[in-house]
């Protein structure tokens, strides 16, 4: 699963996600992408099973791009462990995404292949999404 | 290169509200500027303006402004609304005689590659390659060959001569490339740690577990 390698803090604060996203909303890279319609933590977990059905749908064949990272540590407490002594530990990654973020591309395949391995891939996800498509696609 | 007719009117108020209310009511703000004239503030019909965006062809428009000036311009710039899509506002570069100007092109790629046919996957880098050039020796599209490409083969900006024009990208950039498709490769699992639990190295600054008194 997607995590980073090095660090400079073991834990973030939760941050706010206000607005829409402002860089990564067009499809830059393949042909159709999965774009967010709303604001949430994806976690590395949610991100490899949407990389799993992709791949899956698509035969292996055509590219996919993840256009998201987590980079975010969450921490939890322990179960049944009072309020107090500090912050609990890392569980987990997450991406922070917004509005209009484009979180995977894909590419090398029909649009019928394309739309339904992005529809399975939005299926894992706790965000309502829409498949967008490059505004010069033509298909071949 | 095709040539299309486009309609559009001058606009005098520039504000936010006066923009979305153009917005609201099915026209697009723009601005139409060139190298001799002073930059006009426009409106532009949504619908008239679709055939120009949602399209791979690069066009020359013919402007005809408030239906009494006409000028030749190309779109230069497209702003889209991160959510909805929808167009936000467009740049239209007029065209001046003797001037040249830089415009991305169409790559369109032509037949089926040999080592596709042999179960590679054609990887397509750029669909779109900036390109300078005069207005008259506008081309419509780039075509490139690819029937010859073998597994392996990659056609770069350097490959490709055209009379007339200068591309503005490093002559190193790759076009298309024909590589391995991924076949035999395990699609549950990605390289590197699978395991969740797994903690980044903290760099320096960051609180040790003695430390942070859990």
């Amino acid at each position: 699963m997607l995590m980073p390698k090095r660090v400079k803090f073991r834990k973030s604060h939760r941050g706010r996600r206000a607005g829409a996203a402002q860089r990564g909303h067009r499809v830059d890279f393949g042909d159709f992408g999965l774009k967010a319609q709303g604001d949430g933590w994806i976690t590395s977990r949610q991100i490899e099973a949407c990389r799993i059905s992709i791949s899956r749908r698509m035969k292996r064949d055509g590219r996919v791009w993840i256009r998201i990272f987590p980079d975010k540590p969450v921490s939890k407490k322990p179960l049944e462990t009072r309020m107090g002594k500090g912050k609990g530990s890392p569980e987990f990654w997450v991406a922070v995404v917004k509005p209009g973020r484009i979180m995977f591309e894909v590419s090398g395949v029909s649009k019928e292949i394309a739309t339904d391995a992005l529809r399975l891939a939005s299926q894992k996800l706790p965000i309502k999404t829409k498949i967008v498509c490059r505004p010069d696609y033509e298909e071949a | 290169m095709a040539e299309l007719s486009l309609n559009v009117q001058s606009r005098e108020l520039s504000t936010k509200g006066a923009n979305n209310k153009l917005r609201r009511d099915g026209f697009v703000p723009g601005i139409l500027y060139s190298t001799e004239t002073e930059p006009t503030a426009i409106t532009v019909s949504e619908v008239s303006l679709k055939p120009f965006v949602y399209t791979s062809e690069t066009h020359i428009i013919s402007l005809n402004i408030d239906n009494k000036d006409s000028q030749k311009a190309i779109l230069k710039d497209i702003q889209f609304h991160p959510i909805t899509d929808r167009i936000v506002h467009v740049d239209l570069l007029g065209l001046t005689a003797g001037h040249k100007i830089i415009v991305p092109c169409p790559v369109v790629l032509n037949g089926t590659s040999k080592g596709v046919r042999e179960g590679g996957m054609l990887n397509v880098h750029v669909h779109k390659l900036e390109i300078e050039c005069l207005p008259k020796d506008l081309p419509e599209s780039i075509d490139i060959d690819i029937s010859n490409m073998m597994m392996g083969d990659a056609v770069h900006v350097e490959d490709l001569n055209i009379e007339g024009i200068r591309f503005v990208v490093p002559g190193e950039t790759i076009i298309v490339s024909v590589e391995k498709a991924r076949g035999a490769e395990d699609v549950t699992a990605e390289d590197g740690a699978i395991d969740g639990s797994i903690e980044p190295e903290v760099i320096a600054k960051g609180k040790s577990d003695e430390e942070d008194g859990e």
